[in-house]
């Protein structure tokens, strides 16, 4: 009996650690993000007051309307949707057929390629911009969508790749049998009967792929020269650059580039989580 | 290969080539915009600068590196990355660490918990760096409104402008960005680690610390190093948390090997001294890199970024 309620006591009790602790935790991940959301819709009077409030006390849109109408905003919000999904296509296409080859073909310098894609992801970009800024100037591409696209699918092939091969590694290889058996060659297989079948992991490195280049930040400031160019990204750090920062319009920007990407990811994240995970708990 | 078995001889040739045209829009990328800029870069800290160029007329040997041992900017630089990257390792580590096993408990609104520490993971770092901006904001900001509430200062401190404080601030916004990656990945090992061994353990009487150094930690032991050596490297490499907000200053206090790289390539012109100095950063992440490389291909690596 006594034993009992002393059980139950402890369960309790460990209960409401885990909840205070967890809660402690979740805080601090996630304030910065409610912030800069509850600061977007604030008026610059409710902004600059000494006694902060998160909830506001009159929301407004003002600050949303400012950025689309009187700044270059609207024109860098295209150019990073340009950007990011040209990225996107070009990434899937490559990395489908890449991880392809290397998951159903054994070749000459299949262990380097793959030694080499883990490695790639371990560069320093610091040392690497110096040389692809040169090498775009001397292409005359600076300022060019092309560059940044070039650049960002770049940086997304080695770890989409290596997602997408240990995918297909996992799949049955006898649909893919009986279609070359039938003729099919290996690219109207890939079509046909591998990408249907990957379509959960290939989602989830298109997303992937997308929030890269959506957020790239490093490239876009080089590889970009002037203003109506721009990606939001870089336009961003500009806004702050200068005298006063006005924090109302610049939250509210970085809301609207960062909502979308995470209702994406609160949507899609059980195959974001376990394609990231994947070989983690193969061991 | 099977797929090979049911070719007819005679295409065995052309079937050959295909995975090499598989692997050769890609591969062909990684080699222009990965492998050359790598070499090319080694290469040209050998070099002498020219005019707004990355030279590679005049071989100099070691004169870049030379005058890099004379420049004081760049051991305070050292200092401050050894710094960052073990302070951003060791926390993003411990919140993980301990998110993950809080999460692995069963309570009511586990998921909800969980999305939510994953949501640095994918906002933009320009938008997690200026929101932590704003809430540093030595007047209006949120951060020292709290402190001033509960008294622990009277006038705010300048967090990202001090020279005391411009580091650790960096540090705390790039654990909240990198942190719930290690959330997610000891998570997933925690949740494969055997529950009967704890039963078996209960059953001989062992506490709830003997079960955590004795199951829950062995048991999460691959991931765990695979984790850290990732974060070590992704760390090392970080530019633009640093960049954006506080661009190495104020007087070096927070300048890191790849801003104060960028500084001198772009902002001094000085393109083949940046690149010795990415190569002294290379030649010390390089050893890291090795052992995970080597780690990975004795397959007891984690093939994630």
């Amino acid at each position: 009996m006594t034993t009992g309620i002393k059980r139950k006591l402890y369960e309790i009790s460990g209960r409401t650690f885990t909840y205070i602790a967890i809660s402690i935790i979740t805080i601090f991940f996630v304030f910065p993000f409610l912030w800069m959301v509850s600061t977007s819709i604030k008026p610059a009077t409710e902004i600059f007051t000494p006694v902060p409030t998160i909830i506001p006390r009159a929301s407004t849109v003002a600050n949303y309307i400012y950025i689309f109408a009187k700044t270059i905003f609207p024109t860098t919000l295209k150019n990073s949707v340009i950007v990011a999904v040209s990225t996107t296509a070009v990434t899937l296409v490559f990395s489908v057929f890449f991880a392809y080859g290397l998951a159903r073909f054994r070749f000459k310098g299949r262990t380097f390629v793959l030694n080499l894609l883990i490695l790639t992801q371990m560069f320093p970009l610091s040392l690497l911009i110096i040389v692809i800024f040169t090498i775009f100037v001397k292409l005359n591409l600076i300022d060019n969508y092309i560059a940044l696209i070039v650049s960002h699918c770049t940086f997304a092939i080695p770890f989409s790749t290596i997602m997408l091969k240990s995918y297909f590694d996992d799949m049955p290889i006898e649909l893919e049998e009986a279609a070359a058996i039938d003729g099919c060659t290996p690219y109207g297989t890939i079509f046909r009967i591998v990408i249907p079948l990957a379509s959960p992991a290939i989602v989830a490195m298109g997303i992937f792929a997308y929030i890269l280049s959506w957020g790239e930040y490093m490239m876009s400031l080089s590889l970009i020269r002037s203003e109506a160019m721009r990606t939001v990204p870089v336009q961003l750090s500009f806004m702050i650059g200068f005298m006063e920062v006005q924090w109302g319009p610049l939250m509210a920007a970085a809301t609207v580039i960062t909502l979308p990407v995470v209702i994406v990811f609160i949507f899609f994240q059980k195959y974001m989580i376990s394609g990231m995970t994947m070989g983690a708990v193969k061991g | 290969m099977e797929i090979k078995k049911a070719v007819k001889p005679r295409r065995k040739i052309i079937k050959n080539i295909h995975p090499y045209i598989l692997i050769f829009p890609g591969f062909f990328l990684i080699c222009l915009i990965l492998v050359y800029p790598l070499a090319r870069g080694i290469l040209s800290s050998f070099f002498a600068q020219e005019f707004m160029s990355l030279g590679l007329k005049k071989f100099v040997g070691l004169l870049q590196y030379k005058r890099l041992a004379g420049d004081p900017s760049f051991w305070m630089t050292l200092k401050n990355t050894a710094i960052w990257v073990v302070a951003v390792v060791v926390f993003q580590y411990l919140f993980g660490l301990s998110s993950a096993l809080l999460l692995n408990r069963e309570f009511r609104g586990r998921g909800v918990f969980r999305s939510l520490i994953l949501i640095p993971w994918v906002v933009p770092t320009i938008a997690g760096a200026l929101s932590w901006q704003w809430i540093f904001d030595w007047q209006f900001g949120v951060l020292n409104y709290v402190l001033k509430t509960i008294g622990v200062t009277a006038r705010g401190f300048d967090w990202l402008g001090s020279i005391d404080l411009a580091l650790p601030s960096v540090i705390s916004v790039a654990v909240w960005k990198g942190g719930p990656f290690v959330t997610i990945m000891l998570l997933a090992a925690l949740q494969a680690v055997d529950r009967q061994l704890y039963e078996v353990a209960e059953l001989d009487g062992a506490g709830m610390l003997s079960k955590f150094w004795h199951i829950t930690m062995p048991g999460i032991k691959e991931v765990t190093i695979t984790s850290i050596l990732l974060r070590i490297i992704w760390t090392f490499n970080q530019f633009d948390i640093v960049n954006i907000m506080t661009n190495g200053g104020p007087a070096n206090a927070s300048m890191i090997l790849p801003v104060y790289t960028y500084l001198t390539a772009f902002s001094f012109n000085e393109l083949n001294y940046a690149a010795a100095i990415a190569c002294v950063g290379l030649l010390i992440i390089g050893v890291v890199g090795v052992y995970y490389i080597v780690r990975n291909s004795r397959g007891m690596g984690v093939k994630v970024k």
